[in-house]
């Protein structure tokens, strides 16, 4: 353990935190799938350093990689729904899911 | 104190504090322009910490992509009228009342335990050029199932972009 360790894994605490009180209280769609893009940031950094400690950035940038094209197109996608449920119901809260609004 | 710890510090921070505002602000469009910002800090970090190709696609997926497709979504969405809009905003402050105290809270007794600590500066890592070599070989030959999982993934998210633009399409038809 390092200063820089405990710099790095507070500030992935930090934004692990942010991303979750805002999963746990918005209700706006789009502002959900920001938590969830925030909430990778933190796993990201973490990966990075955890290959940084372990001298094997090779192994960690590969699933980073692979993590980032997947958190693309799970954006994409949770993005178009979003649209369709917004021509749908007239809204983007959460709480109107599966509701008609008039 | 280094002078890279120095730096990282400040991008740590700037990270932090970008990341918060994205979550935060009440604009979502500023919340998209918040994110972005997150990820380009976050872009340095990961170049500092030797993962360059990681960084590249950080910046180039995440700061410009998701980006772009955030900004398409809002504009696409509603356009609330001014009473709502002030009454959405108080609703909004309330909501998110709490988190920054959390957040001061994390950082004092955070930062209090590593200052206590009296930990070296920088930790003990033998970090090597040989990283950089063996990416191309542990991308392309290491992998083998993620790979699969990775094109079955992408697959889906195309046929699921075009399966809503087409039922989009047979709506306005009808």
């Amino acid at each position: 353990m390092s200063v820089l360790s405990g710099v790095i894994l507070l500030a992935a605490l930090l934004i692990a935190i942010t991303a979750i009180y805002c999963l746990l209280r918005s209700r706006n769609l789009i502002r959900i799938i920001i938590a969830v893009e925030v909430l990778m940031k933190a796993v990201t950094l973490l990966l990075v350093f955890a290959g940084y400690l372990a001298n094997n950035v090779a192994l960690t940038q590969a699933f980073v990689i692979t993590m980032i094209v997947i958190e693309a197109v799970v954006a994409v996608v949770a993005v178009g729904l979003i649209i369709n449920l917004q021509n749908k119901n007239n809204s983007l809260d959460a709480r109107h899911l599966g509701y008609k609004q008039d | 104190m280094t002078a890279s710890l120095t730096w990282m510090i400040i991008l740590l921070a700037l990270t932090v504090l970008a990341l918060v505002y994205a979550i935060m602000v009440r604009p979502l469009l500023y919340s998209a322009i918040g994110l972005a910002a997150g990820s380009l800090f976050l872009t340095i970090i990961l170049f500092m910490l030797n993962s360059a190709w990681a960084a590249v696609f950080e910046l180039s997926v995440c700061a410009g992509l998701i980006t772009v497709v955030f900004i398409s979504a809002i504009m696409m969405t509603r356009v609330v009228d001014n009473d709502e809009n002030q009454a959405r905003n108080k609703e909004h402050r309330n909501r998110f009342l709490q988190l920054p105290i959390i957040l001061a809270a994390v950082t004092v007794i955070g930062g209090t335990l590593i200052y206590l600590a009296g930990l070296p500066l920088m930790p003990e890592t033998s970090v090597t050029a040989a990283g950089f070599k063996e990416f191309g070989e542990m991308l392309w030959q290491e992998r083998t199932v993620d790979i699969i999982g990775q094109i079955i993934v992408i697959l889906a998210g195309a046929f699921g972009v075009a399966v809503l633009f087409k039922k989009k399409k047979e709506r306005d038809n009808r």
